[in-house]
């Protein structure tokens, strides 16, 4: 729907405005910029500062108001330039600086600083304060990753408005009053929020910095290229900024797509990781009865070719099984599906071991995020948005105050449970009705429903999983999927998983069948010869240690990964893979958009990118994949036939955020990336300061004003996964006696040998907790705050927490090694619980 | 020293029923924090957040913004000597003088043995017995120092204890919902008034 508009005037210029906005926005519009503060596009206003003040004509002559506060009106006359406004910003900056300690030039923000900049634009030059200025303690880490300077704060309420309106978790406030307000957190309760390392991107001076990158660089000395972050299928948009080929920081970019600039610590802070050269996989090694050497990157191909080429002539194609995880890159995962599928000829591949859902049912009537918050209707199933996709955490909770209505079905509550509309358990114990409940909390409002189809619960198996959600939608037949999966998104796309489907697959060979389970599995029976682990730890499958050592000694490990893991200790093949940040290439996010994915930095070491791996080793297998560059991927992913059917490098000219896929799918673009140096300072600002860019990489806002996407016709008609194969109502196999339904739930902190790389997120992780509902603890003497052990498949040591929310029966939050020994094969686990004698 | 007692709680969850918003009650409840404790403890902030449903963070940054709120230990009497523009015309710095003489402690400071917080104040609506200061929020005045030597002496003594009680305790927090008058009631009322 178009906007309506309404007339102005502003400085003396007659002209149409969108109805219902804020002047300042308005403002923009017109291309006339008012300094500003506080105001920031993505929160309310608050008219915290006073820096953009203008005349506005009234029925009783002009007077000054804050334009970022009030509304633009039909009639309305501002005027922008005039005495009156100048002198009000003179005077607003000169209150700001008359309490600010002029640091800059030992300020991380000194170069990219709203306030200096501003204060050169339309300060007075002089100062009349001639007092002691305040001091404070300095720097105050308000928590692990952020540190407060508390002499730089202009109280614009950025940073509390952040985290109480956004986040949702207001654990900084203003305390004090008057000359002595200033940003405080309670006592030693930490600014310890999944999201931290927002409220340094938004501060307007340099009050709030980030640990990591405190006194690392200059903005003018940093180069940066438009990226998107991989650690999970959201698919943030960044700047990824260098400097001296080192990682320096990742900013939110406003893609109004996607990520509205936010970021969660976890990307943000991930570039830590890359940077850790002590826990990375620097040069190819091999494994033999003198120990481990280090290689040549020929020798050690020769040698992971031979032993596959062995491997198959002696026991067979399927004797060979490449499990993969889940940072590759779009482009590689594909060159590794066509490897294992065209040149190995195996079904034992797996790509997204963590997909734990039938991928047809996402594909068939994709929705994108945007249509998802903007549905009458949104029903969470079986996702936990903040541990898994975090940001969209952020912007599911910013469209519920906005007004949509969501169903959340779960078996465990989540941190919006307590907003939603409408929340319906899971349980286990009476499966038979909760799909009943879901359609009946949507009213008979049947029409415009978007379901976000996850598999966040690891005790839910797949079959069931894919069953509930297939009864959900055969019983909502008109709605849209979004999906919730975390990671997999492009393997099931090129069909690099068993759970991918025909009719999204780009390759054609042989196809997947045996999944991850079933591979580790195999493998201990010693029924594979050859497991190549690519950028994948076996110990995150559920394998221990001591399995992890008797699977080497009959399977030939091959791993090729960023990082040094439990998996590469054991490998005999240790390849070094290049890491985020260090490629180009793309990648796809929940919605199947195409997102690209930026180099910034040379591989560590001799990492090299997944795909020239696989075009390696599948010559030195005597076969050719076929291609030589990146382009040649992108080509070949293009007419595979595929969703992928019609992909192009030239759509990220058109549109920055890239196309939703199938291309047939169309979509509305409201707004192009906005790069406001004030709303974000440190995207657009050092473009502003001309240093140089990756060429083809630049990060800049399109000259289109917001069109349309529609290419290309829908390649085939998708599978009907949901008129076909869906069972009725699962009906479990009841409790016996002693026994007790598990939910496994994962938290964005779990160990992973990425994050224990991290010197700065490591810290986060925290030990696996039971969850307990007051009830079932009371029945079986658990707790607060006391261990038990777990029996199911395996068995785990765990600390008891008694429910405050509505959680049924026991959870267990926290996906580790550990944990996941209690998974069996079951549609859902069930586990004994035993006191500790600890 | 702490969280509120079981008394104080039961009158805070009264206090909270007031209101709409639970959040409304933050400011009540942060008195009568001060009226358990003397002034408003960490553990009473955190108790207040947990029953208001906000954060401590944001009970602290309420709480630090009145001045008649106290996030650091005061004594049981806290003297406000005024030296606005009437009490100082009237030796208002003299009696200040004079009070840190007699009690021992500059301005802001609390006595060793605990019951006097001295503070210099602006005009606290007293200047017809100017210089005036208040004892908890209690005035008194004309003073000079013979007066203010007794009534210091008197406070110590107990000898007011009617008049001044300890610092936090008002008598304005202790309110009751009222009975909630049932819905039919008032419209049949409002049917009779009609009439
Ligand atoms: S710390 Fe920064 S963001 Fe927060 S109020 Fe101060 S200036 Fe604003
Ligand atoms: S939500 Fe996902 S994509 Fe976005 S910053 Fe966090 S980890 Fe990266
Ligand atoms: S008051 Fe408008 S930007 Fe701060
Ligand atoms: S000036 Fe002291 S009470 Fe008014």
């Amino acid at each position: 729907m178009p906007d309506e508009l309404v007339a102005v005037t502003f400085d003396g210029h007659s002209l149409q405005a969108r109805k219902g906005v804020k002047l300042i926005d308005a403002l923009d519009d017109a291309g006339i910029n008012v300094p500003r503060f506080c105001y920031h596009p993505r929160m309310s206003a608050v008219g915290m500062c006073r820096m953009c003040l203008v005349e506005v004509k009234g029925p009783r002559g002009v007077s000054l108001q804050p334009s970022c506060y009030i509304d633009v009106a039909d009639g309305m006359e501002v005027f922008t330039e005039s005495d009156a406004v100048k002198k009000a910003q003179h005077g607003v900056l000169e209150f700001l600086l008359a309490n600010h300690p002029l640091d800059c030039p030992v300020c991380d923000k000194g170069g990219e600083c709203p306030l200096q900049d501003q204060a050169f634009a339309h300060g007075s030059g002089e100062t009349r304060f001639v007092e002691e200025k305040r001091h404070y303690a300095k720097p105050i880490p308000i928590s692990r990753l952020i540190k407060l300077d508390r002499e730089r704060c202009i109280q614009c309420d950025r940073c509390t408005r952040f985290a109480d309106e956004v986040a949702g978790e207001p654990l900084i406030d203003f305390a004090g009053r008057g000359g002595t307000l200033r940003i405080s957190t309670f006592s030693n309760v930490d600014f310890d929020s999944y999201f931290s390392g927002n409220v340094a991107q938004i501060c307007p001076v340099g009050a709030l910095t980030t640990t990591p990158y405190r006194f690392k660089a200059r903005p003018w000395d940093l180069i940066q290229s438009a990226s998107t972050c991989t650690q999970c299928d959201m698919g943030c948009q960044v700047s990824l900024q260098s400097s001296q080929n080192e990682l320096t920081r990742m900013l939110g970019i406003d893609s109004d797509a996607i990520n509205h600039s936010w970021l969660c610590d976890r990307g943000r802070f991930s570039t830590s990781e890359v940077n850790n050269v002590e826990h990375r996989v620097t040069r190819p090694r091999l494994k033999d009865q003198d120990g481990t050497v280090d290689v040549s990157w020929t020798k050690a191909l020769r040698a992971a070719a031979s032993t596959i080429k062995r491997a198959i002539d002696e026991r067979g194609a399927s004797a060979v099984a490449v499990l993969s995880g889940t940072s590759l890159t779009l482009e590689d995962t594909y060159a590794w599906a066509k490897l294992a599928s065209d040149v190995v000829r195996t079904n034992a591949v797996d790509g997204a071991a963590d997909v734990r859902i039938d991928g047809s049912l996402l594909l068939e009537n994709p929705a994108s995020i945007n249509e998802a918050l903007a549905a009458r209707r949104l029903v969470l199933f079986n996702v936990d948005p903040k541990n898994e996709l975090p940001v969209l955490h952020l912007r599911l909770r910013a469209a519920i105050r906005a007004g949509l209505r969501v169903v959340e079905v779960n078996a465990v509550p989540t941190d919006l449970t307590a907003i939603v509309d409408r929340w319906i358990p899971i349980d286990p114990g009476n499966l038979g009705t909760t799909i009943d409940s879901v359609v009946a909390a949507l009213d008979g409002d049947l029409d415009d429903v978007v379901v976000m189809a996850g598999c966040r619960d690891r005790a839910l198996g797949a079959s069931l999983n894919t069953a509930l959600l297939g009864e959900l939608l055969s019983r909502v037949p008109r709605a849209k999927v979004l999906s919730g999966i975390a990671h997999g998104t492009n393997a099931l796309a090129v069909g690099f998983a068993p759970s991918a489907p025909r009719g999204i697959r780009s390759i054609s060979g042989v196809e997947p069948s045996m999944n991850a389970d079933s591979i580790v599995a195999a493998a201990l029976r010693g029924e594979i010869a050859v497991l190549v682990a690519l950028d994948s730890d076996l110990m995150g499958l559920g394998l221990t240690e001591d399995e992890l050592v008797s699977l080497s000694e009959r399977t030939t490990v091959i791993a090729l990964s960023s990082f040094e893991s439990a998996t590469t200790r054991h490998a005999t093949i240790v390849l070094p893979m290049s890491a985020f940040g260090e490629q180009q290439g793309s990648t796809l996010n929940i919605e199947w958009r195409h997102l690209r994915l930026g180099r910034q930095v040379e591989p560590v070491g001799q990492a090299r990118s997944a795909w020239m791996v696989a075009t390696e080793l599948a010559s030195m297998l005597g076969d050719e994949l076929g291609f030589m560059t990146l382009a040649d991927i992108t080509r070949e992913l293009a007419q595979s036939g595929g969703i992928l059917s019609g992909l192009g490098l030239h759509y990220f000219s058109e549109r920055l955020d890239g196309p939703l896929f199938p291309l047939s799918r169309k979509e509305e673009i409201r707004m192009q990336r906005v790069l406001d140096p004030m709303a974000t300072p440190g995207v657009a600002s050092i473009e502003r300061q001309g240093a140089n860019f990756a060429a083809g990489n630049v990060v800049e806002p399109s000259e289109s004003p917001g069109f349309a996407v529609g290419m290309g016709e829908t390649p085939k008609s998708l599978p009907s996964a949901k008129s076909s194969a869906v069972a009725r109502v699962i009906e479990l196999e009841p409790l016996s006696e002693g026994e007790h339904w598990l939910s496994l739930v994962p938290r964005l902190y779990d160990s992973s040998p990425e994050l224990l790389a991290n010197p700065f997120l490591k810290l986060a992780i925290r030990e696996p907790v039971l969850v307990v509902a007051p009830a079932v603890a009371e029945e079986l003497g658990l707790e607060d705050g006391g261990h038990c052990r777990l029996v199911g498949a395996g068995s785990a040591e765990v600390t008891v927490r008694h429910a405050k929310d509505q959680t049924l029966f026991l959870a267990l939050h926290g996906v580790t090694p550990a944990t996941q020994q209690l998974l069996g094969d079951q549609s859902w686990v069930k586990v004994r619980v035993e006191k500790s004698n600890g | 020293m702490a969280r509120f007692s079981d008394e104080m709680l039961s009158r805070a969850e009264e206090l909270v029923a007031l209101y709409p918003d639970p959040r409304s009650a933050t400011i009540p409840l942060c008195h009568l924090a001060q009226e358990q404790d003397g002034y408003v403890t960490n553990e009473a902030m955190a108790h207040i957040a947990e029953l208001v449903g906000s954060t401590a963070a944001e009970v602290q940054g309420t709480a630090s913004f009145y001045d008649m709120l106290k996030l650091e230990p005061v004594g049981r009497y806290v003297i406000g000597v005024c030296t606005n523009i009437a009490c100082m015309l009237r030796g208002a710095y003299e009696l200040l003088e004079n009070a840190e003489e007699v009690l021992d402690v500059p301005v802001g400071a609390t006595t060793q043995d605990g019951l006097f917080t001295l503070e210099e104040v602006e005009c606290i609506a007293h200047c017809d017995q100017a210089p005036a200061a208040q004892v908890n929020y209690r005035y008194f005045g004309p003073l000079d120092r013979q007066s203010f030597e007794s009534l210091v002496s008197k406070l110590r003594s107990g000898e007011l204890n009617e008049e001044v009680p300890p610092h936090g305790t008002l008598i304005r927090i202790r309110r009751e919902a009222p009975a909630v008058i049932p819905m039919e009631e008032i419209d049949r009322n409002r049917a009779g008034e009609a009439e």
